[in-house]
């Protein structure tokens, strides 16, 4: 949210890098912003549009685990709070159909009962819903996706649903457009043609030969298939647009292409195929051999006409079973069919051949005519062949081929020939020199179907040969395109392939728990009805089968572009065809925190997942268990507990898993599944929680405490990483897993958590890439250095942080989160933003109040629930309200502009707002108010948004009540107001650093570089820390001291000044002017400076006489043992064990983990071993998390490292030396003894000795751990509750060096952001002090977190409570505290709060 | 000139004012706050009256300790004065500042509910007896309430309460003690609410009229003053009122409390209630006289001339209510007494207070007792 | 006076919503801290997740500055529930708010639970930013908690003074 309303900071949000040019501090970066179809500009986040968008895909923000709206926000405090929309481009239904009519989205329609919302929809691509719901090939079901789970959906049959179910309303009328139209030829080319002009704006006229329109659909498909009224609606609707149709005017005959060409601007012939196709054969000329749309044309419209006793129809089309379907129905004995291919092959559709066979129809596959006999000028019979199928031909069919010999003769008395037709235009080419095809069609651009001559365009079966309707209504539909384009002389051809946007198979979203589900079938009329009647056979869907039928649509394309939230957009936001957009910027640094992804645990196949119930990962869990999650915090089990609910974790799924590549520890889980467990418990208090786990890695600030908690809460741990997961067929997990002792077992449970491995976001290999840097081993970016270097990447001015770099958790992110900016700031010198001020006149507020109330109707938001005109009445009855008023938006600038006028008019001096919510809006409405110089604080919002219309909707006039009561509310705040101002205070430029160790040189020189003066105070006399003492360095090896003397070395050559031997005395002061009193050489001094650094480290753990220390000379510290291997005093060892964990996690010393121990220690054995030492590690869990620590525990192992868990004290043994320790073995039930020559204790980390002091000294608090408290873990993890002191490493808490580093830069950071300017502004929200009601008491001081009050002495002796305003943060937990009232909280003064009571139960 | 304030001016003969400023002299929020002065307001009824008076913040600074009624060589009743002038400016919306935000003004609001079912008795414990119904009724005021609201200083009003209980006991009464009583009205009153004070304590007097009580005793000298003077003026009540020190004294003169030793050296707060309001000086002298070894070290301004500890009616808490407290704490502690033993709870938590702070508690601090508490625990066990 | 003449002129256009022991509507006031719970209830709203209309939102910047006294004023003045929302005490913007919250509640709950206020009728919860969903449901609970309990026996009875009084 503070990002979001950053003015410095700009969100590209759905956008992605493509392109990186230069070098640091000058790159020029290419960003695709990916269209988000949403205007930002203009959105307002009001949530509308997700409430009526049909679609319902899986909403990945709650991991799949529920589903949203194709448009969406990402999650409800998404920043911006913009919404977006997901296109995965072209669903296969509509990219298969040849006009592109928008199946996803009438289908989404109908499944929400928007039936005329969906008919609108289809006929925006296809005037003929009717007519093909009916008869359409409907390519769109054989491309339909749903064929991969079941059957495709019964699209046309949806289609003639929303047809069926028409509501007659008046087209809409677009504006017209003068320029005259002609089409020839009222078939379904010609009339889309017309159609899509109309829409349009054009007037065209329809010059139709016969007395009829329709062509084909009017004259040849049969009333059982197409009755009349079907087709007639389609007809009426598209004249209802304006277009005119002149029947019984043929071309050629009644007037001329020239005719045409003088009177109209451009032409369209939708000429058809008129001419019949023979089969060349024999006999064809017989009586009783008919042509196929002949015969069907008479019958059409003659029930009468003759047919023969036994017909054969020859073709394998849907004319064929027309015409034999017809002969039926006309009398025919028998009627069959004669086709030379397979019924695989036959284009007919399926649906009509299944009708067909129903009423008793035969079809003789494979056979072929080559004779029609006939006697006396009469058929009598047909000699055919069989036939055989041979190699796929051009059509992709496979052709068939006669097998000789298989002649035979079938008796019949009539013939109907079905193969096909042709068109017949050679009348025009001879009058008007049209270019034709070969086959005698229109020669035609494919892409503008023009053809030779300009202005005349042609579509349908004139130019396709015969096809199906919807490609003439996709050539009608082109043709009106490029008419259009035409007439307004604009390029016919640009921009018009059709995209190949079809959407990837593999983005298409089946989901994981879809049923099968047979695909509803279309009521039939009983046959034995059906066949003697031409009575519509197919019934249509009802309205519940269609529902049930468009339920089953998969939205493969995401958004089904059904324009509904483009009808509910009130700001008009929504653009639905938005492109791309490439930004260009000129950067001096990239920052790169492009996070994790979770690897899906289906992998570890042996777990379960997805092929179980209750098998979760932990981030499903983490969504499961929220409140705001998909099930509202419970556990969705899909069974009723008979007793307390058991649930497993199991962790390190896919971590620290060389079969997985995953050669790291995740670093979270241990921690998140403690939390999630606790979780668990707190809704289920019973449940038995069991944690599989192979080390529980605790190491962070407070986690062992967690750790502990989870423990007192009865979580038990295994140690184990199970074998599998059953399931017993009636909802139990069964886990089995081997025990320490080597039983293998088995545990059963309701649930079970995969705590799965982190793994490199995806696309991280491409953006490295586009960015020129490195990928590590794991596929996180590369460090220069990780230990020493931990935020930049491989390339300079390229920062890396966070979980890019590899797994993390939120506190040690934000830390790196803030060090990398403060390095990215070091390459943007010069580049400050100017800030701009100006002097406005203020308006006196001292009179009696004057109150304006601005009622926002929110577009609907607010206005479809509530009355707003009614509480604008009501507004104006309420006491000092001089004026109210509503407004559509009242955030749009307009709005703004109309209040500022009303103050200045009415004399306002308070303003109240009823709209959204002030966490949102507060600002720009203040903003408004300074603008006129109404002091911004006299204003108050009165959220009848989201606190009302939003979750009243069902209400409206119980919600009308309470925007009253609301706004009631908020005058008589707003009444009781005062004006505040903002205060400002000078700041120091210096800083202070405390303790010249590897985190306060590296703050210091990154402070330095930012161009602030710099002090490290050290009270040892050399510089260097722990860090100076170390052998080497993981995973670099590189010695301390080097390291300590190079950073040593550029802080002094940076410019900083370096107080070795000096003692701190006395600090005073506060943020921007501390005083810092020291001694140094009995000198004393003191500095002022704006920001102080506590970087005084840790001490580590003094042993004192445990584990034989001091009692043998043999024991060392590992700091020690460093020394030893500096000095290279350790030619005579043989053998070495280390204890782990001295003097952390337990009572003495550390409480927690102290983190760099065992990677030390590893890091210690791998180079004693390496010199042939036998080295074992006693340990209790081997914690090691940092980048590279993984590998190097394999490598210790690889080099045959011993790794022993033990407890307790061991027991030591030896004469004057340590010579051997045991410990009891847990997996053996016997004591394993050791030999050693040296044995080597891994001393925790515990706060240094003066911090006692130097927390008082800076009234900075210590932890129950005693070490510096920061200010929150998350949130401010390097601030402290004192503003302008800051801490960083491991004088907060034990840390390694990559991590202090990040710390430390993360400081430099905050102190940059804090001292960058001249002045710190104070918000004016803060408590103040009426002096005379102060007793002096001091609870105030006591409550206070952030020191900002002190008790001052006044001249009677007594004390008063005094505000300092930079530390108060405005909570007013101190004006709860005070006794007198004597201390009050600015703007959310007592008076004002009780105010606003009162107004409450005034009603 | 508002009616009221006339006739109240006349009641008080404020006209009497010969303008000597003795008031101001002796007034304790006078002597720290030298804004505040108790002439100039009778001046500012003589001569307006009105709003210029209602208005001014400093009628509700007067503690009503009755201190310049006792020294006003004109003996002007400045306190009733004060009461009218407050019950005027609360009419047209004035107010003081509430202490503790108004919380215990809240409390007694809330409590002229008559369908309030308070849970108050629970600090009764087992071994006091007490009763529903009877001749003697023992008013608790609002110590139960007192010890939540202050639990974060640590006082035990309710101490008070359970040792007048015992000394009643011991006296072999079983006192009633009321579950639905209500706040006396006291500080409503005193702070100008009139409407509510009125409701409260026709409250109280119905159901003392059905447990059938004819003669209340009281340990908070508020309540006492309120029931004994308040009441009866404005309403009709038929039960004698007596404060549990006029009880003990009379039981000492009877005879019937017989003491154990008690070597202590205390001191003792005379409340403004108790002592310059209703008189009562000897009998809380008299039960501490009665204590074998118990030996009293007057401060140097005692009865008569006792001080406030400085807050009344929940308002007007404030610095000078502290110097106050401060002052009275120190003479306290030069009587050079172990103890200062108090009879009213609002002593008990304001001295507390004082005593609590960080800076200046310490030289302030003395160990305090209700002089119940002491007298109950002095009994001689029978 | 004459500003006394105005208010009651004002009065009556307020919006009515009667109590009566039938058709009774809970009257509930909810404190919500500026960082967690606030924000909570507007997410409830984006969500579009529907509750009573009962609830009333005041606006505190931290849960600790919730007093008794503001609890004791509501109850005074007719609520018949009184709900304080916090964050959750990890997730306190101030750090240690949402604890002095709930030790204040303690002291609140006592004093109410003396005066006869039935303990449900005032409730201590904590919601984070992100938790739009309990607030709706703590919300609709409350609620209906409330309802069940009936109106609360305490509300502002504008009385007159009695004449006896008044003239005296």
């Amino acid at each position: 949210m503070d990002v979001g309303r950053h003015p410095n900071i700009e969100i590209f949000a759905n956008s992605e890098v493509v392109g990186v040019e230069g070098e640091a501090p000058d790159f020029k970066v290419k960003v695709r912003r990916k269209s988000t179809f949403v205007d930002w500009n203009k959105c307002t986040g009001c949530g509308e549009c997700p409430t009526v968008c049909p679609v319902h895909i899986k909403d990945e923000f709650q991991l799949a685990l529920s589903k949203r709206a194709a448009i969406y926000r990402q999650y409800p405090q998404a920043v911006p709070n913009k919404f977006l929309i997901e296109k995965k481009g072209s669903p296969p239904c509509r990219y298969s159909c040849p006009a592109g009519v928008n199946a996803q989205g009438y289908i989404a329609l109908i499944s929400q009962g928007k039936y005329q919302e969906a008919l609108e929809l289809e006929r925006r691509d296809n005037p003929f819903p009717a007519v093909c719901g009916r008869v359409c090939t409907h390519p769109c079901e054989s491309d339909c996706k749903r064929r991969d789970v079941d059957e495709p959906l019964a699209i046309a049959q949806l289609k003639r649903f929303i047809s069926d179910h028409e509501q007659k309303t008046p087209p809409p009328s677009p504006e017209l457009n003068k320029e005259k139209v002609a089409v020839v030829g009222a078939g379904p080319a010609g009339l889309s043609a017309a159609y899509f002009l109309a829409r349009r704006g054009y007037r065209p006229t329809v010059f139709e030969a016969t007395d009829h329109p329709g062509g084909l659909l009017y004259w040849a498909i049969p009333r059982f298939r197409l009755p009349e009224a079907a087709l007639q609606r389609d007809l009426d609707y598209i004249e209802s647009w304006g277009v005119e149709i002149k029947t019984n005017t043929a071309l050629g005959k009644d007037f001329s292409i020239k005719d045409l060409q003088q009177e109209h601007k451009a032409v369209f012939l939708g000429l058809g195929a008129a001419k019949e196709k023979q089969m060349g054969i024999e006999g064809e000329d017989l009586q009783g051999v008919t042509m196929c749309v002949e015969f069907l044309n008479k019958a059409v419209h003659n029930p009468q006409t003759p047919v023969g006793k036994k017909v054969a129809v020859v073709g394998g089309g849907n004319s064929a079973i027309d015409a034999v379907r017809t002969a039926l129905r006309l009398g025919a004995e028998q009627a069959f069919i004669v086709y030379r291919r397979s019924r695989q092959e036959m284009p007919a559709n399926e649906e009509e051949i299944v009708e067909a066979e129903k009423e008793g129809i035969t079809i003789h596959y494979l056979t072929n005519p080559t004779k029609i006999l006939g006697k006396d000028g009469k058929v009598t019979g047909m000699e055919c062949i069989k036939m055989k199928l041979g190699e796929p031909d051009a059509s992709g069919r496979r052709r068939p081929i006669p097998i000789e010999g298989s002649e035979f003769t079938m008796d019949l008395d009539m013939v109907i020939m079905a193969i096909g037709q042709a068109a017949d235009i050679s009348f025009l080419a001879k009058e008007e020199n049209f270019e034709l095809t070969r086959w005698g069609t229109f020669a035609v651009d494919p892409d503008t179907l023009q053809t030779s001559i300009p202005g005349i365009f042609a579509g349908g079966d004139a130019v396709t040969g015969p096809a199906t309707v919807i490609e003439a209504i996709a050539a009608g539909k082109e043709a009106a395109e490029s008419i259009d384009r035409f007439i307004r002389g604009v390029d016919l051809k640009e921009n018009r392939k059709k995209k190949d946007d079809r959407v990837k198979d593999e983005d298409i979203e089946i989901p994981e728990d879809i049923r099968a589900e047979k695909r509803t079938a279309m009521p039939m009329l009983d046959v034995d009805k059906a066949k003697n009647s031409y009575e519509e056979v197919a019934q249509g869907f009802s309205e519940e089968q269609a529902k049930k039928e468009s339920n089953r649509c998969l939205s493969c394309a995401g958004c089904s572009e059904c324009m509904e939230c483009v009808k509910v957009c009130e700001p008009n936001a929504i653009v639905h065809d938005m492109t791309d957009e490439f930004v260009d910027l000129d950067v001096g640094s990239i920052i790169v925190t492009t996070g994790v992804d979770y690897l899906d645990p289906k992998e570890a196949s042996e777990y379960g997942y997805k092929r179980f119930k209750n098998i979760y990962t932990s981030f499903e869990i983490e969504r499961l268990m929220s409140e705001d999650g998909p099930s509202s915090g419970e556990l969705p089990l899909g069974k009723e507990l008979q007793e307390p609910l058991r649930f497993a974790f199991i962790q390190c799924v896919g971590s620290r898993n060389m079969r997985h590549d995953i050669n790291y520890c995740s670093r979270i889980c241990c921690m998140n599944t403690i939390k999630d467990s606790l979780v668990l418990k707190e809704h289920y208090p019973d449940a038995r929680i069991v944690v599989f786990y192979i080390d529980i890695r605790a190491f962070g600030k407070g986690f062992e405490e967690f750790y502990n908690r989870s423990l007192e809460k009865g979580v038990e741990y295994v140690k184990g990483k199970p074998s599998k997961v059953i399931d017993d067929g009636q909802g139990n997990l069964i886990i089995h897993y081997e025990d320490e002792k080597g039983h293998s077992g088995k545990m059963t449970f309701d649930a079970v958590c995969l705590s799965s491995a982190l793994i490199p976001s995806k696309g991280c290999g491409e953006l490295a890439g586009v960015l020129d840097i490195e990928i590590d081993d794991d596929g996180f970016f590369k460090n220069s250095e990780p230990a020493i270097m931990p935020l930049e990447s491989t390339k300079k001015g390229i920062l890396v942080c966070g979980c890019a770099t590899g797994p993390k958790d939120i506190t040690d992110s934000i830390a790196e989160a803030s060090g990398a900016a403060v390095k990215a700031a070091c390459f943007l010198e010069g580049h400050e933003l100017p800030i701009e001020e100006k002097e406005i006149e203020q308006i006196d507020v001292s009179g009696p109040p004057r109150v304006g109330v601005f009622v926002c109707h929110c577009g609907p938001n607010i206005s479809k629930v509530v009355d707003v005109k009614g509480v604008v009445e009501y507004a104006k009855m309420l006491p000092d309200v001089v004026f109210a008023e509503d407004y559509t938006f009242a955030c749009s600038e307009t709005a703004q502009h109309q209040i500022q006028e009303r103050i200045a008019e009415h004399r306002l001096n308070r303003v109240v707002v009823a709209a959204c919510t002030p966490k949102t809006h507060e600002m720009s409405f203040q903003d408004s108010l300074t603008a006129v110089g109404l002091n911004p604080y006299l204003f108050d919002i009165a959220n009848i948004r989201n606190q009302c219309s939003w979750v009243h909707q069902k209400e409206p006039v119980k919600a009308t009540d309470k925007a009253k009561e609301l706004v009631r509310m908020s005058v008589a705040r707003v009444r009781k107001l005062a004006p505040l101002f903002m205060k400002e205070l000078s700041v120091n430029r210096d800083v202070a650093i405390i303790g010249a160790g590897i985190t306060g040189l590296r703050c210091g020189i990154d402070l330095l570089q930012r161009g602030f003066s710099v002090k490290v105070i050290e009270k040892l006399p050399v510089p260097g820390g722990l860090v100076s003492h170390l052998s080497s360095i993981y995973p670099s090896f590189r010695k301390g001291k080097d390291i300590m003397e190079k950073l040593t070395a550029e802080f002094t050559k940076a410019g900083g000044e370096l107080l070795t031997s000096t003692e701190l005395l006395d600090v005073t002061g506060y943020v921007g002017n501390f005083q810092v009193k020291v001694k140094r050489e009995a000198k004393e001094n003191e500095y002022t400076v704006g920001a102080i650094v506590l970087a005084t480290g840790s001490a580590l753990y003094d042993p004192k006489k445990c584990f034989g220390y001091g009692k043998f000379p043999n024991i060392v510290t590992n700091m020690e043992l460093e020394q030893k291997i500096l000095s290279g005093d350790i030619d005579n060892i043989r053998s070495v064990a280390f204890f782990q964990c001295v003097g952390s996690r337990g009572d003495d010393g550390n409480p927690g983990c102290s983190r760099y121990c065992c990677q030390a220690a590893i890091k210690e054995a791998i180079y004693l071993r390496e010199r042939g030492i036998d080295v074992a590690i006693l340990n209790r869990g081997v914690r090691v998390y940092s980048k590279g620590a993984e590998r190097m525990y394999r490598k210790a192992r690889e080099l045959g490292v011993l790794f022993l868990p033990y407890e307790g004290e061991p027991a030591i043994t030896g004469k004057g030396r340590a010579e051997a320790v045991t410990i009891p073995s847990s997996d053996i039930d016997a004591d394993i003894t050791i030999p050693v020559d040296l044995v080597v204790l891994s001393v925790g980390m515990v706060p240094a000795a003066d911090s006692a002091h130097l927390s008082e000294l800076f009234k900075v608090p210590r932890g129950p751990d005693k070490f510096f408290l920061e200010r929150h873990s998350k949130f401010g993890p390097v601030e402290t509750t004192v503003e302008g002191v800051f801490l960083c490493g491991c004088c907060q808490f034990p840390q390694d060096i990559g991590d202090s580093i990040s710390q430390a830069s993360a400081v430099a950071s905050k102190v940059a952001a804090l001292l960058s300017r001249d002045k710190i502004t104070l918000a004016p929200i803060t408590s103040t002090v009426i002096e005379e009601y102060c007793r002096g008491c001091g609870r105030c001081a006591e409550v206070c977190e952030f020191r900002a009050i002190e008790l001052v002495e006044k001249e009677d002796g007594g004390f008063a409570a005094r505000v300092n305003e930079a530390l108060c943060k405005g909570c007013g937990t101190c004006v709860a505290a005070c006794p007198t009232g004597a201390i009050d909280l600015k703007h959310f003064r007592s008076e004002q709060i009780e105010a606003q009571l009162e107004a409450l139960f005034e009603g | 000139m508002n009616s009221k304030i006339a006739k109240a001016i006349k009641d008080s003969k404020a006209y009497l004012c010969m303008e000597c400023g003795k008031c101001t002299g002796t007034c304790p929020v006078s002597r720290y706050n030298h804004g505040y002065s108790p002439r100039i307001l009778v001046n500012k009824a003589i001569r307006s009256g009105d709003l210029d008076l209602l208005k001014d913040k400093n009628i509700w600074a007067c503690l009503t300790c009755k201190l310049c009624d006792e020294r006003c060589p004109a003996a002007i009743e400045y306190i009733g004065l004060t009461l009218t002038t407050r019950l005027e400016a609360k009419k047209i919306g004035e107010q003081a500042l509430c202490s503790h935000g108004g919380a215990a003004q809240s409390l007694m609001r809330i409590m002229t509910t008559p369908e309030l079912e308070q849970k108050r008795l629970d600090w009764i414990d087992s071994n006091l007896k007490t009763t529903q119904k009877g001749e003697l009724l023992y008013f608790v005021g609002c110590l139960p309430y007192f010890d939540i609201l202050f639990s974060d200083i640590k006082v035990n009003t309710l101490q008070a309460a359970r040792s007048s209980i015992k000394i009643l006991n011991h006296l072999g009464i079983t006192p009633v003690v009321l579950p639905q009583e209500r706040c006396c009205g006291h500080d409503l009153l005193w702070s100008g609410d009139m409407e509510n004070f009125e409701k409260l304590a026709r409250h109280n007097i119905e159901e003392i009229k059905k447990s059938g009580a004819k003669k209340i005793v009281f340990s908070c000298p508020e309540g006492y003053r309120t029931f004994k003077i308040d009441y009866p003026k404005y309403f009709s009540t038929d039960f004698d009122v007596e404060h549990i020190t006029e009880t003990i004294s009379g039981a000492i003169s009877d005879g019937k409390l017989k003491f154990k030793n008690l070597k202590k050296v205390v001191t003792f707060q005379d409340p403004c209630r108790l002592g310059r309001h209703l008189g009562i000086y000897d009998e809380p002298r008299k039960a501490i006289a009665a204590v074998p070894e118990l030996s009293l070290n007057e401060m140097t301004r005692s009865r008569e001339r006792a001080i406030c500890c400085g807050v009344s009616a929940w308002m007007n808490c404030s610095t000078y209510s502290k110097s106050i407290q401060r002052a009275r704490l120190t003479e306290a502690k030069e009587t050079k007494a172990d103890l200062l033993v108090l009879s009213c709870p609002k002593c008990e938590i304001h001295f507390q207070c004082a005593m609590n702070d960080e800076k200046t508690g310490k030289e302030a601090k003395i160990k305090t007792i209700q002089l119940v508490t002491l007298i109950a625990d002095a009994l001689e066990d029978t | 006076m004459k500003q006394a003449a105005k208010k009651t002129k004002k009065r009556s256009g307020r919006s009515t919503t009667r109590r009566s022991s039938k058709g009774f509507e809970p009257k509930i006031v909810a404190f919500c801290c500026n960082w967690c719970s606030y924000p909570a209830a507007d997410g409830a709203g984006v969500s579009r997740l529907q509750y009573p209309t009962n609830i009333k939102i005041v606006r505190v910047m931290c849960g600790g500055r919730v007093t008794p006294s503001f609890v004791l004023k509501a109850f005074e003045l007719g609520a018949d529930g009184v709900l304080v929302a916090t964050c959750h005490f990890e997730d306190c913007h101030y750090m240690f708010g949402a604890r002095k919250a709930a030790d204040v509640h303690k002291v609140t709950e006592k004093l109410t639970e003396m005066l006869g206020i039935e303990k449900e009728r005032l409730k201590l919860d904590w919601i984070s930013s992100a938790e739009a969903t309990k607030f709706a449901r703590v919300a609709q609970e409350f609620t209906d908690t409330i309802r069940r309990l009936g109106p609360s026996s305490i509300k502002k009875r504008l009385g007159a003074i009695s004449e006896a009084i008044e003239n005296e």
